[in-house]
C-alpha cells in the first residue's frame, strides 16, 4: 500500500463530494449520473447494477417525486488514488411523515484531477431483530 | 480503472471475511489484529485510528465484555485488487435489553494471496430528526 498516493486534503474532497451529491439528489436527481465512473457499480437496497447507464436507469425507476435527505454521519477516509466516505442519515419523500434511516458507501477515485464514484451502495436501515 | 484487477470471486470472499471477521469479534477480540493490514485506518465513532497499535488499543478499550451482532445486511462490490464491503445490522452488549443499529463499511485489499483490511468505519445508526 502507497500511502504517498493518499490524497491529502481528502476530508475536503469528501466535504465538497457530500454536499453536491445530496443537493443534485434532492433538487435534479438524474444529474446524479455525472458523479460517476463510465463503470461505476451501484448497489442499491441489493439489486446490482453497472455502468452508467445502469444507474441513470436506476435513478429514473426510483418513484417518489421529492426526497429530503438529512445527513446524521459523514465518515471520510484516504485510500490510494481515492476517498472512502460512509454515510448515515434518514430521509423523507413526498408527503410521508415518517423519515427512514438509511446508509450509504461511496468510495471515489481520482482520474486526472477529479473524483468520480467507482462503488457505491446504498441501504435503507431496517432491521427485525 | 483496472477492471482486469477485479477479483472474480468477491463476494465470496466478502462472506468469509465477514464470518471470520464477527465470529472473532464476538468470541476473542484481541485476535482481531489479524484482520487488518499494518497501516490500516479505523474510523470508529468519529474517532480516527492509523495502524495496528492503535486500532488494538481502541478494540481493548471498548467497555463490553460480550457482544453480540445480528447481520441484516452484507453488500459486496470488487474494486482494484479488493473488496468494498457494506454491512448493517444490530447489536447487543452485556445485559443490554436493546439491540443497538450499527453500519460499518470495510475495504479489503489483496495482499499476496491474503486480504486484509486497509479501510474500515464503525458507526452506531443513532438520528435525531
Amino acid at each position: 500500500l502507497n500511502p504517498c498516493l493518499f490524497p491529502p486534503n481528502f476530508a475536503q474532497i469528501g466535504q465538497q463530494f457530500t454536499e453536491a451529491f445530496y443537493g443534485t439528489l434532492q433538487t435534479n436527481k438524474e444529474q446524479l449520473v455525472n458523479f460517476y465512473h463510465d463503470q461505476a457499480m451501484l448497489t442499491y437496497e441489493g439489486s446490482q447494477v453497472q455502468g452508467k447507464a445502469g444507474i441513470l436507469e436506476k435513478y429514473k425507476s426510483l418513484s417518489f417525486q421529492r426526497i429530503a435527505a438529512a445527513v446524521t454521519n459523514a465518515d471520510y477516509q484516504p485510500m490510494e488514488n481515492g476517498v472512502l466516505i460512509a454515510v448515515n442519515g434518514q430521509l423523507k419523500v413526498d408527503d410521508s411523515p415518517q423519515a427512514l434511516a438509511f446508509c450509504e458507501s461511496f468510495l471515489l477515485r481520482n482520474f486526472g484531477g477529479n473524483f468520480a464514484i467507482v462503488n457505491h451502495v446504498f441501504r435503507l436501515s431496517i432491521h427485525n431483530f | 480503472l483496472q477492471l482486469e484487477t477485479f477479483p472474480a470471486n468477491f463476494a465470496l470472499i466478502g462472506q468469509q471475511f465477514m464470518q471470520a471477521f464477527y465470529a472473532t469479534l464476538q468470541t476473542n477480540r484481541e485476535q482481531l489484529a489479524n484482520f487488518y493490514y499494518d497501516q490500516a485506518m479505523l474510523t470508529y465513532e468519529g474517532a480516527q485510528l492509523m495502524g495496528k497499535a492503535a486500532i488494538m488499543t481502541k478494540y481493548r478499550s471498548l467497555g463490553f465484555q460480550h457482544i453480540s451482532m445480528a447481520i441484516t445486511n452484507a453488500d459486496y462490490q470488487p474494486v482494484e485488487r479488493g473488496v468494498l464491503i457494506a454491512v448493517n445490522g444490530q447489536l447487543r452488549v452485556d445485559d443490554a435489553t436493546q439491540p443497538l443499529p450499527f453500519t460499518e463499511t470495510f475495504l479489503l485489499r489483496s495482499f499476496g494471496q491474503s486480504f486484509a483490511i486497509v479501510n474500515h468505519i464503525f458507526r452506531l445508526g443513532v438520528h435525531n430528526y
